[in-house]
């Protein structure tokens, strides 16, 4: 990296940006999860059997920590661009001497780092209503950032592509949000019929939903190798496609 | 040498219209360039292009030598731009954009501090320093995306409408203050729409009219060699016509209206005592006289083919 400084000052500021608005930042996923484990962990999950012999609220953990870790990731560098774009100081960057690899990575790395934190917290916070001693810790934080990775690069293509706010959103509601509640966050592949179960292997949330369950509780309903492939040529495309789109300065430059 | 700007052949088109049209220019280091065009000539266009803020159809640019695409990083690092938009990070303080700003362009921690520290106090910022951009006064958000382009200490600072939407007190001080680094031996590159502004503080002016470069001079030259002036002389007497005598001896072309004689020449200094004694030798009192020069304003509408509206006449 040829200007070091200036990318980390970016990252710091990507970090700035979202810790001066914490409460809105964590407070949000974590009351979400947290009353998602007292009504599905307590009031129904018990009335649920168990998967493999796990209970139902350890079950859906993980897909928690995923479903909120992706949307968090996803938003931070997609809106931060945006606005950037918006209030018009993101020639603040173009301007500036940083590399292509420096800017994207700056963006990238901030909502990396934003996903990890809300992931944690929500960690942190399953502790006060079920334990989970963690299966596989390096394989769980190889899922966690490459998947924070691939999200918060997703975000950062979006935020370019958006001239309106609710493109930004568009992109939740219509994909990150179905595809994940149907790559098994709440449920086993094996609640589904056949063809179903045939539909959600080709989900790729399904195997990095799989991936960070199986690293966290030890089960495995897919193929793991398949969910780490996928998250590494995931992250190598996204940041690849990004690079590609700033050395272009498309909707950045006229 | 090389030269501060080299622009050679850029070519720039929106949707099938030519903004820029073979645009060729050279600064050299150190001068005090004016680049001057009414609106949507493609002054900003050109900034746009230099910054990188634009991809440009064909042509080529150079900083100090480096070229602004293959070279990015460098140019880049060479230039502060003021943009005639402001814009500033919501998310940051007064003292914390001087900082960050610095800081994309490499320059380390400390460092970033004590050059905020100075440019607030050159700026007459230190007051505000912890306050949020939208509480600053519009005089203030302008001293900002100054102070903001000299953080890095740029060899070439571009100042697009850099006073505009100021008050008069403001816009003096600030002219001193580019008089100042320009004598230190920065490169600036200035558009305006106050010709004055151009008059007082450039050296060298570029004309854009339309996409395409008219006319570069030093200022010096285009006052000189484009400026029409005229000497007004009241008689004591209203002249019937002018003398014949009169004509033959002045070179210059004479109108009479009432009591007072118009002699329009190049060189009004020059010519100035040749009437008096013409005058006087036909026995002609005068009463007062008075030069009126071609201001580089009226010479840029001459250019550009703009009107000047004469608002105190109505």
């Amino acid at each position: 990296m040829k200007n070091l400084t200036g990318f980390k000052t970016l990252l710091k500021r990507e970090i700035a940006r979202f810790m001066r608005i914490k409460i809105q930042t964590f407070v949000p996923p974590i009351m979400n999860a947290a009353l998602f484990m007292i009504i599905f962990g307590f009031f129904i999950g018990p009335r649920i059997p168990q998967i493999e012999g796990i209970d139902f609220i350890l079950f859906f953990i993980p897909g928690l920590i995923t479903l909120n870790m992706i949307t968090s990731s996803y938003s931070n560098s997609a809106f931060s661009l945006f606005l950037m774009k918006f209030v018009g100081h993101v020639s603040d960057i173009l301007t500036a001497p940083m590399s292509y690899k420096e800017i994207v990575l700056g963006f990238t790395l901030g909502g990396v780092i934003k996903g990890l934190l809300v992931g944690i917290l929500i960690y942190l916070t399953s502790l006060l209503f079920k334990p989970v001693i963690i299966f596989n810790l390096p394989l769980l934080l190889f899922f966690l950032i490459l998947t924070s990775f691939v999200f918060a690069s997703l975000g950062l293509t979006v935020g370019l592509w958006a001239s309106e706010f609710e493109h930004v959103e568009i992109f939740t509601i219509f994909l990150i949000t179905p595809l994940t509640f149907l790559g098994g966050v709440f449920h086993s592949i094996k609640f589904l019929p056949p063809i179903l179960q045939t539909i959600t292997w080709w989900n790729p949330f399904f195997h990095i939903v799989n991936g960070i369950r199986y690293s966290m509780i030890g089960l495995n309903e897919g193929n793991i190798l398949i969910g780490i492939i996928m998250i590494l040529l995931l992250s190598v495309a996204s940041f690849s496609i990004n690079l590609h789109l700033f050395r272009k300065g498309y909707k950045l430059r006229t | 040498m090389v030269n501060a700007l080299s622009i050679k052949g850029l070519n720039k088109s929106y949707n099938g219209l030519q903004a820029l049209k073979n645009i060729n220019l050279e600064i050299e280091k150190g001068d005090f360039f004016g680049y001057l065009g009414p609106n949507g000539a493609g002054k900003t266009t050109t900034i746009r292009s230099i910054v990188g803020l634009n991809n440009f159809d064909s042509g080529s640019i150079k900083v100090f030598g480096y070229d602004v695409i293959k070279d990015y990083q460098k140019t880049r690092g060479l230039i502060g731009l003021s943009r005639q938009d402001i814009a500033f990070d919501p998310f940051l303080n007064v003292r914390k954009i001087l900082e960050f700003q610095a800081g994309y362009f490499g320059i380390g921690k400390k460092d970033a501090e004590t050059r905020a520290e100075e440019l607030l106090k050159a700026f007459d910022l230190k007051e505000k320093e912890n306050a949020r951009f939208r509480e600053l006064s519009g005089g203030m958000k302008r001293r900002l995306t100054i102070a903001k382009a000299l953080v890095h200490e740029p060899d070439l600072i571009i100042l697009d409408e850099p006073t505009e939407g100021t008050d008069v007190e403001l816009r003096r001080r600030l002219w001193n203050y580019f008089k100042k680094i320009n004598n230190e031996g920065i490169t600036i590159l200035l558009t305006t729409h106050y010709i004055e502004e151009a008059e007082k503080l450039c050296n060298t002016i570029g004309i854009i009219n339309k996409g395409e470069m008219i006319k570069v001079d030093s200022t010096e030259n285009l006052l000189q060699n484009m400026s029409n002036q005229k000497i007004e002389i009241t008689l004591n007497q209203k002249l019937d016509k002018i003398p014949d005598k009169l004509k033959k001896q002045i070179k210059c072309e004479l109108k009479k209206n009432g009591n007072v004689l118009e002699v329009v020449c190049k060189n009004a200094d020059v010519e100035l005592s040749k009437v008096l004694n013409a005058l006087n030798a036909q026995k002609i009192g005068v009463k007062h006289v008075e030069i009126v020069k071609d201001q580089l304003e009226d010479i840029y509408l001459k250019i550009t083919g703009g009107v000047r509206e004469e608002f105190d006449r109505v």
